[in-house]
């Protein structure tokens, strides 16, 4: 059975954000409330040798959402059972069961549960699961101008990119993610999360 | 992180536990033990109730605070709460029995009610050793909250009773060590916290640690272990020393207080790993 998951090229990511305003205008979501993010990583910076000065600078993007993980802790630490996995890996939750303890929001390292506070309760990605079961991609993917961000079956999506690493992306066996990635320039962990607070709100 | 009501959740719902522990200590050896059901005994039973109230402050549907019983098999805050809930149970029965003067069922439901609430205080820590935290990631973790429902269940007694008698020597001399080892263990944690600093991304948490919340720390479990210190040589009559109520309570403060500071600090340090 397909087990869905996404592809992020990271080298390719302007950071136009097309994926996460698609993805908010898809849901609706209100203010603060992003299942889709978009991360901006820098680093480098200005050397001298002898006379001459050498730069090293760079900045990557890295556009998250839900990882569907295979080990989802999400679903793992959730008191009420409001969080379950479909057999095709898509994880979902059912806000109706959800007492809004944000526990979740606690557990997860890539900030996926996102809590809705005039709701009371928390909500995440599921993955378009409407639109994969019609055969479609999910709205993120579609949007995506420049083909940085993909979907498919996660053993092929392995065996075509392996499991690449990014920072400030945890290893992959605290949670084993449906995501796989094309590495950029830094991504080896010399960069630091310049929009934090604008990604935040 | 805001963390108000965790902060009374834990800390209410640990000296709950403590004092239900010493009174399980110290009950046995009072004869009759009437003491013991107006004071100590009716107190953990309200701090637990508090305490209960507080985490349900914490959620933002609290009408489906019911359904946090729903995933025994992996949440350890679904084990929590059926262990608060075993507690409450127990300790009802407790009181009943003591009221109906039946000191054998008093005894069980007491060493069992005891053990329910060994298991909620480490229930209440494995809440937090998440694999994706470091800061909270650690036995420390686990060891404090025990240590802070010893030690703040120790002074509670005295609180609830007024005063240190012999009766409660034993249990003051338990908080005497746990204070003293909480203040050593600042070292551990502060060591910790830097650790744990490494693994994440320095931007997660730029409010980790302050140097004036520790130096607040240590103050109050210094003043919180000399206070519980006089507590028990006047108890347990090594040394002439007699502590009035207000003296009492005023230590039961300090305790409390040096709980909450350090539990405020502990949801502060929170910062996971990744994003």
């Amino acid at each position: 059975m397909t087990r869905w998951a996404f592809h992020f090229d990271a080298s390719a990511c302007s950071g136009c954000k097309a994926c996460q305003v698609a993805c908010k205008d898809r849901q609706g979501s209100p203010l603060g409330v992003r299942w889709r993010r978009v991360y901006e990583v820098t680093g480098g910076g200005w050397t001298r040798r002898g006379a001459a000065w050498e730069q090293d600078v760079f900045a990557y993007h890295l556009s998250v959402a839900c990882n569907h993980c295979e080990r989802p802790i999400c679903l793992e630490v959730c008191p009420t059972g409001a969080i379950t996995q479909r057999d095709d890996g898509v994880v979902l939750l059912d806000a109706g069961r959800c007492m809004g303890c944000r526990y979740c929001e606690w557990a997860c390292p890539y900030g996926a549960p996102q809590y809705e506070a005039d709701a009371g309760h928390m909500t995440k990605c599921d993955f378009c699961v409407d639109e994969l079961d019609r055969g479609r991609p999910p709205t993120c993917v579609a949007a995506c101008p420049l083909r940085a961000l993909d979907f498919g079956d996660a053993a092929e999506l392995e065996a075509r990119y392996g499991p690449a690493a990014v920072h400030p992306l945890p290893e992959r066996e605290v949670t084993r993610p449906a995501l796989y990635l094309t590495a950029p320039r830094g991504a080896d962990g010399a960069g630091r999360v310049a929009n934090r607070e604008e990604v935040r709100g | 992180m805001k963390a108000r009501s965790l902060v009374a959740f834990t800390v209410l719902g640990q000296t709950a536990v403590g004092l239900f522990w010493a009174q399980a200590m110290a009950g046995w050896a009072v004869s009759g033990g009437d003491a013991w059901l107006r004071g100590p005994l009716l107190l953990a039973g309200a701090l637990m109730l508090a305490a209960g109230l507080a985490a349900l402050l914490h959620l933002g549907t609290p009408r489906n605070a019911w359904r946090a019983l729903g995933n025994l098999r992996t949440s350890w805050l679904s084990r929590e709460v059926a262990l608060g809930g075993a507690f409450i149970v127990g300790w009802a029965v407790t009181v009943l029995a003591r009221g109906a003067r039946s000191p054998a069922l008093a005894a069980g439901a007491s060493v069992l009610t005891a053990l329910a609430g060994a298991g909620l205080v480490y229930a209440m820590a494995r809440v937090y050793r998440l694999r994706t935290v470091p800061a909270w990631d650690t036995r420390l973790t686990t060891a404090s909250f025990f240590l802070t429902a010893a030690s703040s269940g120790a002074l509670a007694a005295a609180f609830a009773l007024g005063s240190a008698t012999s009766s409660t020597g034993g249990t003051q001399a338990v908080g005497v060590v746990a204070l003293a080892v909480e203040l050593g263990a600042e070292a551990a944690w502060r060591a910790r916290r830097r650790a744990a600093h490494e693994l994440v991304d320095a931007g997660l948490n730029p409010h980790a640690d302050s140097d004036r919340v520790a130096r607040w720390r240590v103050g109050l479990l210094g003043a919180g272990l000399l206070s519980s210190a006089l507590l028990w040589l006047g108890a347990a009559g090594v040394a002439p020393v007699s502590v009035s109520r207000a003296g009492v309570t005023l230590a039961f403060l300090i305790v409390i207080a040096a709980g909450v500071v350090g539990r405020d600090r502990f949801y502060a340090n929170y910062a996971r790993r990744g994003l």
